[in-house]
């Protein structure tokens, strides 16, 4: 390839959805744009897989949350192929017996059904969710921008953190006491607290810790969980389903950049960014290519970033330890069943199976679940999300048959011994438990197969199998994300900016952080240098 | 009836009553006496000092038969009240051993550069990373330090000078630069084993850091916020030397005893078996209180140096107290997850894998396993069931205390950690209480063989033994856990974080209260200052009236 060919304004590294996203942004903004991917297939966790001819299923993600529809319009991503099915998917906390309950848009409904356990819990609900949304609230803001500094050393800066204490407490003293108390605090007591139906706590506690390396009764689950929440409201029609799954935004987003002639690289893994006087200044690629291009958006997490391709040399002693220190662990794993028909769950419609099913009979056996992680051994009884995709998405299947798809929070990233039979292990208890639901599930199973997260770290890109690139904890959120030197778009190397998982907000399909990422590329280019 | 008029007759007054002769109770009852107000100390036990006690169970044996070591009683406090003068000895020690179960161990210093080569037995990086640790860690002790000794910011009120004092703690922080403040978000909110997993590669370095973070709280190791634990334990010392810990001459009991001494000594009383059944309260006012016997005793401020729950629910009538502030106190948490076995020894135990003279075994003697054991031991608790590996931390102070044992023999303080207030299947009886200390003596006998033969006689509390003896809330130690929801403003409930009640003269002094656990008298001393400031402004109000 000549030179002229492989120069470019910006180069990106990583096919996931916000690699696609900065792709398509900035080549829409009129700038010569590449893309690496180091897989032979985009989307990274985004991915789809093939059980059997016709049938395919979401290889990690199953659902599309919190993406910006402005996103949408913006980029133009329903002419380049993304067709919304469900907008605003419900939760359904799944019982045995069909005394399900919906935790969808209308609050009344799901009152009338957490009435059917407990005319206490019923009444609770809105104090709950009020106590929630308090939390949440607080949080959409922080979500939405970029979040103030951990030091604040100039005025504006000390402003910015004035604003969001004035923002907060406008609402009066008691509720700001409140969320300082519940900031902190875990999601096991604040269920507790709040109800005494097992079910309606097992389903919650499991939505709280979705993507968590933690129990619910650590503390700072409820800072998790919120921020999480806050993040779908940050995007106001919540979560998506699309055609074909989260694969199709994956297509959409990289055909919206292709058309603005962003060229976007399959099989191209990269060994290093290069770097000359502190300034990147391109790429080298693992088959000896370079690429030159004076701005690097990096979605992969920050530490194999910073460490791999940057290398230590170019960090002071204590940055190169806090990157280090980074912990990407809040690993899950992925079951998928190929269904001869849709199994019968107890009193369950199609309507209400095509919500996210919360598999967890109560909280004690979430906390249990998450246990066996920390010594690297397998839950005996998983909990899991369960969405059934086809059920709205006939493009998934051949015709009456169905996809199950389940996220198995909790499962570590090597197991002891070797995953050698405990992803055989691993299956079988995941069907044995939806047994319980959907007695006749086991006749129904055409094909299955278990992504450990091994094999999501290998096939899709997902580093520790983490779809956060690094917890969402206290130390490392908002402005510690994922350390303090490099949140805000801060980096010690000029040019290089992080716009993947691993960089605030977080994970989710949001693409919120290349946004940001894009914004301070953009500034950067114009010559406010960050 | 003729009772009534002879109740009247002698009815008697105090400007203020302190319910509980704990530690805390006693501080604020030393500081309250000296300004000059006329004090009386009610506690029900026939014995004063809470679980700062030292008790003769076993004929010539002295156990501390609760909280068994010292280190965060605030200096300011031994100087003010003059605890020296009334019989307060420290003897720090300056070390510690940790035992892993197979072998090897780390007998920790306080001498830099012994700690040094010892550490760099199990790893040479370790060795340079306990400089970075113990520097990091002393400067988030010196930031908290400033705030043991205050009421804690208000950072909910609006008003000029509570504002001011917010931005002036944040400033102070702000004042380390983004490093030190990461590092205080780190401190404050990160597990134990995530954080030392930042300085450290032993798994015996890090095991011997991270069995303070274990001690009194239903957290483990492994989860967020147990760093603070260890924190905790590290913002006291020992005559200037930030951190250190020592035994008390005499047991424990010695500190309660000097509190009471001072107390006495500026002219307050202190009355042991006199529980207090109730708070009397009129038109929304502490008025005084009244005893078990049904004596009635006036005051015009009433503290409490009980535990929250007991506080409010168990010393008031619910009838005056605003809609939905009982169930707010109901839901403080308070799961106790400690025992303690107090025994008396025939001779000094033997460890196998350290020798009798090394100087750290006059320190805690921690067997601990590694971190995972740790929190193995925590996932039992969280089920409720019967430790099967506890953590076990026993010291030994009549090796430096001649004045607990017998020549040549030796009492032991064994506390035992994530030992569940109920049991899943009931509560606590005599046959699982044995159970429990045969779990312990079993696992001590192991790392020291013979050492069941020396023992001459066990005192084994559980939790419901702290509980019913000197009323901690299910056992736990620090009068409620020591998270951040339950710290700072947010200790022990937002509404109750400066001390006072929604009944006026009503007063919490306790380790419900910020600073929160530990025998280091500070929410006493702290709750003294809100009764001082209070009546000072109600003078000045009459004055200019």
């Amino acid at each position: 390839m000549s030179a002229a060919a492989n120069t470019f304004d910006i180069a990106i590294v990583g096919g996931g959805h916000n690699g696609l996203v900065a792709a398509a942004l900035l080549a829409k903004a009129g700038r010569r744009v590449v893309l690496c991917e180091a897989l032979p297939t985009l989307g990274g966790a985004a991915g789809v897989s093939t059980l059997m001819p016709g049938m395919r299923a979401p290889k990690c993600a199953h659902v599309v949350s919190g993406f910006s529809p402005a996103l949408i319009r913006k980029l133009n991503l329903k002419k380049h192929g993304l067709n919304v099915l469900q907008k605003d998917m419900s939760r359904v906390a799944l019982d045995p017996g069909g005394r399900h309950i919906v935790f969808g848009p209308k609050a009344k409904a799901t009152r009338e059904n957490i009435f059917n356990w407990s005319s206490r819990d019923a009444e609770s609900w809105k104090v709950f969710c009020g106590e929630l949304d308090l939390l949440t609230s607080a949080l959409v803001p922080l979500h939405r921008g970029v979040s103030p500094d951990l030091v604040p050393e100039t005025w504006p800066e000390r402003m910015a953190w004035a604003r969001h204490y004035l923002r907060v407490r406008r609402n009066g003293r008691e509720p700001f006491q409140k969320l300082l108390q519940l900031l902190p605090s875990n999601v096991g007591d604040f269920l507790d607290a709040s109800f005494e139906t097992d079910i309606l706590k097992g389903a919650l506690a499991l939505d709280a810790s979705l993507g968590s390396y933690h129990g619910p009764s650590a503390p700072g689950s409820l800072f998790y969980w919120t921020w999480q929440r806050a993040g779908e409201l940050a995007s106001p029609s919540g979560t998506l389903q699309v055609e074909g799954g989260p694969d199709a935004l994956v297509q959409a987003l990289a055909s919206a950049a292709r058309a603005r002639g962003a060229d976007i690289r399959t099989s191209s893994s990269v060994a290093s960014i290069r770097i000359e006087d502190e300034e990147t200044t391109g790429l080298v690629l693992a088959n000896g290519d370079e690429i030159a291009a004076p701005i690097v958006i990096s979605t992969i997490n920050p530490k194999a970033t910073y460490l791999n391709l940057v290398g230590a040399k170019h960090l002071d002693a204590g940055m190169a330890r806090d990157v280090g220190a980074i912990r990407v662990r809040a690993s899950a794993a992925k079951v998928n069943l190929a269904l001869a028909q849709l199994p019968s769950f107890a009193k369950a419609d199609e309507k209400l199976l095509a919500g996210r099913l919360l598999v967890a009979p109560g909280l004690a056996e979430v906390e249990r679940a998450s246990n066996p992680q920390k010594y690297g051994a397998l839950p005996a009884y998983p909990v899991m999300e369960v969405t059934l995709p086809s059920i709205v998405d006939a493009s998934l299947t051949p015709d009456g048959r169905h996809i199950l798809s389940a996220i198995v929070p909790f499962v570590p990233l090597d197991v002891d011994g070797g995953w050698e039979g405990q992803s055989d292990n691993l299956i079988k208890r995941v069907i044995k438990t939806l047994g319980e639901y959907a007695p006749d599930i086991s006749d129904l199973v055409m094909a299955g197969e278990v992504l450990t997260p091994r094999d999501l770290e290998t096939h899709c890109g997902v580093a520790g199998a983490d779809w956060h690139q690094g917890e969402v904890t206290f130390d490392q959120a908002m402005m510690m994300r994922p350390v303090p030197q490099l949140a805000n778009g801060r980096s010690p190397i000029g040019g290089l900016f992080l716009g993947g998982a691993g960089a605030h907000p977080g994970g989710g399909l949001s693409g919120r952080p290349a946004v940001n990422a894009v914004a301070a590329a953009t500034k950067y280019a114009k010559g406010g240098r960050s | 009836m003729a009772w009534v008029t002879h109740s009247l007759i002698h009815m008697e007054r105090f400007d203020v009553i302190v319910i509980g002769a704990g530690h805390n109770g006693l501080t604020a009852a030393a500081y309250l006496a000296r300004a000059g107000l006329s004090v009386l100390v009610l506690e029900k036990n026939e014995y004063i000092g809470g679980a700062a006690v030292s008790r003769e169970i076993e004929p010539g044996f002295i156990y501390s038969s609760c909280s068994y070591a010292l280190s965060l009683l605030r200096p300011e406090i031994v100087r003010d009240l003059e605890l020296v003068r009334h019989g307060l000895r420290v003897m720090p020690y300056h070390g510690s051993v940790t035992l892993m179960g197979d072998g090897r161990y780390l007998a920790a210093s306080s001498h830099s550069d012994v700690m040094r080569r010892e550490i760099s037995r199990f790893s040479k990086r370790d060795a340079d990373a306990y400089q970075q640790y113990s520097r990091d860690m002393r400067r988030q002790a010196d930031l908290v330090a400033p705030l043991l000794m205050q009421a804690p910011p208000d950072p909910a009120s609006l008003s000029p000078s509570k504002l001011r004092r917010t931005l002036s703690l944040l400033s102070d922080a702000g004042a380390m630069g983004a490093a030190g403040v990461a590092d205080a978000v780190r401190f404050w909110t990160m597990s134990a084993a995530d954080l030392l997993d930042r300085y450290f590669e032993s798994d015996v370095v890090k095991a011997h850091l991270a069995a303070s973070a274990t001690i009194g709280t239903g957290l483990g190791p492994m989860s967020p916020g147990s760093a603070y634990v260890m924190l905790h334990h590290r913002i006291g010392g020992i005559d200037g030397a930030g951190g250190a810990w020592g035994y008390v001459r005499g047991g424990m009991g010695t500190v309660s005893k000097a509190l009471a001494a001072s107390v006495h000594a500026s002219g307050g009383e202190v009355r042991a078996s006199s529980g207090v059944d109730e708070v009397k309260v009129s038109k929304g006012r502490a008025s005084g209180v009244v005893l078990e016997d049904g004596t009635q005793i006036d005051a015009s401020v009433v503290m409490s140096g009980l535990e929250l729950k007991r506080s409010v629910l168990s010393l008031l009538d619910w009838k005056g107290l605003p809609k939905g502030f009982p169930d707010r106190v109901s839901k403080f948490k308070t799961r106790g997850s400690s025992a303690k076995l107090n025994i008396a020894l025939d001779g000094h135990p033997q460890f196998s894998a350290v020798p009798d003279d090394c100087p750290s075994l006059d320190g805690d003697i921690r067997l601990c396993g590694t971190i995972e054991d740790m929190e193995h031991a925590y996932d039992d608790w969280k089920e409720r069931v019967m430790p099967r590996n506890p953590y076990i931390e026993m010291v030994l102070p009549s090796r430096l205390d001649p004045t607990l044992a017998p020549p040549g023999k030796h009492v032991a303080s064994v506390f035992v950690q994530y030992v569940p207030d109920t049991l899943i299947d009931g509560s606590w009886t005599q046959a699982n209480r044995k159970t429990l200390e045969d779990v312990v003596l079993d696992k001590i006998e192991a790392a020291a063989p013979g050492f069941r033969k020396k023992v001459r006689h066990v005192e084994t509390r559980t939790p419901a033994e702290l509980e019913g003896e000197i009323g901690l809330t299910q056992g736990n130690i620090f009068h409620g856990e020591l998270t951040l929801d339950q710290l700072l403003f947010n200790r022990p409930l937002p509404e109750l974080a400066q001390y006072r009640t929604p009944v006026r003269n009503y007063y919490l002094c306790g380790s419900s209260t910020h600073p929160g656990g530990g025998v280091m008298g500070a929410p006493g001393a702290n709750a003294a200052s809100a009764v001082l400031s209070d009546i000072g402004k109600r003078r000045r109000v009459r004055r200019s009236a």
